[in-house]
């Protein structure tokens, strides 16, 4: 699994020893889901887009705000599926963060993984 | 304030262009309106809504007022991206472990 170093959003990347269709069945299923995602912290999450067995995307309430987390399933070789998960502030940040990134970091110490 | 009100802050086109010049140093509201393509009442209600949002903060001097990044504002901002950098590998192990236990 790898992160990818980008700074406007979270980016992740799994290989996984199970098929797409049932990796999507992990995702989709709301009972299977919250087996090993829960719920989020600020609301039920809810369906934005649904493309069966290749891509879901959820809106993800926070504290902060309303957030969307993508799910795209691949096939890899041999039979088994990549999940790559996208998650980002409905409000499109880039440009402030970009921005305001050496302010920020001087007045918090935060640093974003290279 | 709500900690939203910085995503929601943020969303807008012409805000995020506000933070931009300001992030090269303080302006003030007539050399802001000077760099954007944007009327002064305007950018003055976009600079209300950063300040609201604890984005933007202002200093006087006499009769005219310049307003600057404040760092801190991104600090929820910043909280949310660090929380989730360790949700979604704790999730992706979880998933796994439910791929495992699941009938073919």
């Amino acid at each position: 699994m790898s992160e990818a170093p980008n700074q406007d959003e979270l980016v992740f990347e799994a290989e996984l020893d199970a098929p797409p269709e049932k990796v999507w069945r992990a995702l989709s299923t709301p009972e299977i889901r919250e087996a090993w995602l829960g719920e989020p912290e600020a609301g039920p999450a809810g369906v934005a887009r649904s493309e069966p067995p290749s891509r879901l995307d959820l809106t993800w309430p926070t504290h902060q705000g309303e957030t969307l987390v993508s799910f795209e399933i691949e096939p890899r070789e041999g039979g088994g599926a990549r999940l790559t998960i996208v998650h980002r502030a409905l409000a499109p940040v880039v440009v402030a963060l970009h921005t305001s990134r050496r302010a920020a970091m001087s007045a918090t110490g935060w640093r974003m993984a290279a | 304030m709500f900690e939203s009100d910085v995503f929601r802050a943020l969303g807008d086109p012409t805000r995020r262009a506000v933070l931009d010049r300001l992030s090269a140093g303080e302006r003030s509201v007539a050399e802001l309106t000077a760099a954007l393509p944007v009327s002064q009442p305007a950018v003055s209600q976009h600079l209300a809504a950063l300040k609201a949002a604890g984005l933007v903060g202002e200093r006087r001097e006499g009769r005219r007022v310049f307003y600057r990044i404040e760092p801190s504002g991104l600090a929820p901002l910043i909280d949310w991206l660090g929380r989730y950098r360790a949700f979604w590998p704790q999730r992706i192990e979880r998933l796994k472990d439910v791929l495992k236990e699941m009938d073919q």
